[in-house]
């Protein structure tokens, strides 16, 4: 019995964690700028190339919890610099037009950044081991719980806290919603809109890349793994609230845990309840869970 | 550390194959002077790329080797390139394209959702396609089309070969499950591999085999929990792992967690050949049986074999070719042996001679039938482990299984019968 609820409430949390992880940059950036950034699956998939790098020339794949987490930040930092970039050459041209200019922009990035890990990394497989603290599994009666996935949704909840936290206790977190309610009333009153735009997409960006780097020991890394998290993080997103980061974490919780439970005891059509759940929190709640003002 | 095959190689092969002088004449080809011209369809981009520029890196050697020769009937060949994308309607449009620009010998396509959709319009096309890859057992069963050829292996033949190495080298280990994608191709193997394990351990053993339901996973899955939890709940000693390439890696490196190669005391994979063991080095699992189109090691001093490799690791680096490489070369020499058999390259000439042909290849002569145009040929299985090498892995045993051995007796038109009901 233990098994037959716990199991799957342990492995879709986690699911759910690695859905949030991977979404909350893609939330963020979304809520306030409105920009539905496509290539966030490219990005992160660099943050984990840039992290696979690194962890060869500081000694190898083989390292510890320490190691692992700097190298998870210094991937962010890789990509926070590059949001910068981005942002400059990008996306705040692109504040002046439609905003269906920034789609087929960001769709542009998602495919330069295929090809860049082709052109550097090649089209081979490659991965990285679980470091030696985190390979190991608690079992309790006939549940096996990985401590990797026990560290992976710690950190899920410790990155949706600190969002929480930072946006509705502080300073910049209110802000960054008077500009994501009304940019332009929030510029009227003395807050630098582009500065903050800049910040919210370098924010993003290095959320990709410190995730890229934290799921790195779960996932194969090959040009394929920019869509291996796309749909859920937007099924996420769209049934979250558009850009809601409660929302999103709550999602991704309800819809994962379902997916859990629906491909452990309906086995011959796996992953399909994500999108049955999807579907159903849609007809029952189309403007989202968290709707009614962003993020 | 091996190297990598790069894009630089890439885009070598692909000038060299003469990608760059693709003219539209429609009439060349069919003409009895200048080159004669191959079209190879394959994945030269998307999410099987990889094996797009094995398929093409093979049949440039071959190419390159037979003009060195002398060509075939004192012409050159022309390799012809297209993208296939591993789509089918891709695949439709590079053999049309091809077609329309006059190429009637086509060969290559990794998808067996391509050659599926291919199939049907060759007859019309009045072209051949020789498959060096694709290997769905419909393709030359109930899908069987005159125009079409398979030298590689199918499914059925390779995962039964399988079931055989395991039941005669494992001997005590009778209970097997297995964890499959749930795909077309997923279940054709499963089938495949309990068929053979019910006909061999009894044959080879005098033992009867258990065979456990087998997990069924999302394609293209990310996390695999689920599954391993539901894996190493089965009291099975034997593990069939059809989960392959980039997903299987991501699978074993997911269940080390879980313990799953101390669980169970054989894994053996349908064909990820060296993607797993490159991809995760020292942690490759140990003892892991994979299967191979072509495996280099097993035919050492075989001239075809020898040259092949060598020219492989020269043009590209890269020590360790995957089996299409051979594949794809062995497509090139049966077209070769077919023109020279048949003194041109009409499409009836050539089907004429492909039906019954034997040609040599990497990996031994290979007979295509007649009745159903599958060619008989070595299965090659690889054993990994990990060792200490800058590189973590090695292999730690092959073998060639011969395909008269394995293969089912042809029934073009007809499905493929399983002797034996799966549990």
């Amino acid at each position: 019995m233990l098994s037959s609820i716990a199991g799957p409430l342990f492995n879709g949390l986690f699911a759910a964690m690695v859905v949030f992880l991977f979404a909350s940059g893609l939330t963020l950036v979304f809520g306030i700028l409105r920009v539905l950034n496509f290539a966030h699956g490219g990005l992160f998939m660099i943050g984990a190339y840039l992290a696979f790098t690194l962890s060869g020339v500081t000694g190898g794949s083989e390292m510890g919890v320490l190691r692992y987490v700097l190298l998870c930040a210094l991937a962010g930092v890789g990509l926070g610099i590059l949001g910068w970039l981005v942002e400059r050459s990008i996306f705040r041209p692109l504040q002046k037009v439609d905003e269906a200019y920034s789609l087929i922009a960001t769709y542009a990035l998602l495919l330069i950044c295929e090809g860049a890990v082709k052109a550097i990394w090649g089209v081979n497989f490659r991965s990285v081991p679980t470091p030696p603290l985190l390979a190991d599994a608690w079992i309790a009666g006939d549940v096996v719980m990985p401590v990797y996935a026990v560290f992976v949704i710690a950190v899920g909840v410790a990155f949706y806290a600190a969002l929480e936290w930072m946006l509705h206790h502080t300073q910049t977190g209110k802000l960054m919603k008077s500009v994501a309610s009304d940019p332009w009333m929030a510029g009227k009153l003395g807050v630098n809109v582009p500065r903050l735009y800049a910040w919210i997409v370098i924010a993003g960006f290095f959320l990709a890349g410190v995730v890229g780097g934290l799921l790195l020991p779960n996932q194969t890394l090959s040009p394929n793994l920019a869509n291996a998290f796309v749909v859920q993080a937007f099924g996420a997103l769209i049934v979250g609230g558009m850009g809601n980061v409660r929302g999103t974490f709550l999602a991704a919780i309800l819809l994962s845990v379902i997916d859990s439970f629906g491909s452990l005891y309906f086995p011959e059509i796996p992953g399909l309840f994500f999108y049955v759940a999807m579907a159903i929190m849609l007809v029952v709640r189309p403007q989202g869970l968290m709707a009614g003002g962003s993020l | 550390m091996s190297t990598t095959f790069t894009r630089r190689h890439f885009t070598g092969l692909l000038a060299a194959s003469g990608a760059g002088a693709l003219s539209l004449s429609s009439k060349g080809a069919r003409a009895q002077s200048g080159p004669i011209r191959l079209g190879l369809i394959s994945p030269l981009s998307g999410s099987q790329e990889i094996i797009g520029r094995y398929q093409l890196a093979g049949a440039t050697i071959a190419v390159n080797q037979i003009n060195q020769a002398g060509g075939v009937l004192g012409r050159k060949l022309e390799l012809v390139p297209r993208d296939d994308k591993a789509a089918p309607a891709a695949g439709v449009a590079a053999s049309k394209d091809l077609v329309g620009a006059g190429v009637n010998l086509m060969f290559g396509v990794l998808s067996s959702g391509v050659a599926l959709a291919i199939a049907p319009t060759l007859q019309g096309d009045n072209a051949v396609l020789v498959l060096s890859a694709a290997s769905a057992n419909e393709l030359t069963h109930d899908q069987f089309s005159p125009n079409l050829f398979r030298i590689s292996d199918q499914a059925f033949m390779r995962q039964r070969a399988l079931a055989r190495l395991v039941a005669a080298d494992y001997p005590a280990i009778t209970t097997w499950t297995a964890i499959n994608p749930q795909t077309a191709i997923g279940t054709s193997n499963w089938d495949s591999f309990v068929d053979g394990l019910m006909q061999f351990y009894p044959e080879l053993t005098k033992k009867q085999v258990e065979v456990a339901e087998a997990i069924w996973a999302k394609f293209g899955a990310t996390d695999y929990k689920n599954d391993l939890t539901q894996l190493m709940r089965r009291s099975s000693e034997g593990l069939y792992c059809g989960v392959y390439g980039g997903d299987a890696v991501t699978m074993f490196g997911q269940a080390a967690s879980y313990g799953l190669t101390k669980k169970f005391k054989v894994i053996v994979d349908p064909g990820s050949e060296f993607i797993i063991a490159q991809a995760m080095g020292k942690n490759t699992p140990p003892g892991l049986w994979s299967g191979f189109h072509w495996y280099f090691g097993a035919y050492k001093g075989r001239k075809i074999n020898d040259e092949l490799y060598d020219a492989y690791v020269k043009q590209t680096g890269d020590k360790f070719p995957a089996g299409y490489v051979g594949e794809a070369h062995a497509a090139v020499l049966a077209y070769a042996a077919a023109i020279q058999k048949a003194g041109g390259t009409e499409t009836a000439q050539v089907i004429r001679a492909l039906e019954g042909l034997t040609f040599d290849t990497c990996k031994g002569e290979r007979t295509i039938r007649k009745e159903d145009h599958q060619a008989i040929c070595d299965l090659n299985f690889v054993q990994f482990g990990p060792d200490s090498s800058d590189q973590g892995w090695t292999v730690t045993g092959h073998k060639v299984i011969k395909g008269a051995d394995a293969i089912e007796p042809p029934t073009p038109g007809q499905p493929l019968k399983f002797q034996y009901n799966k549990k």
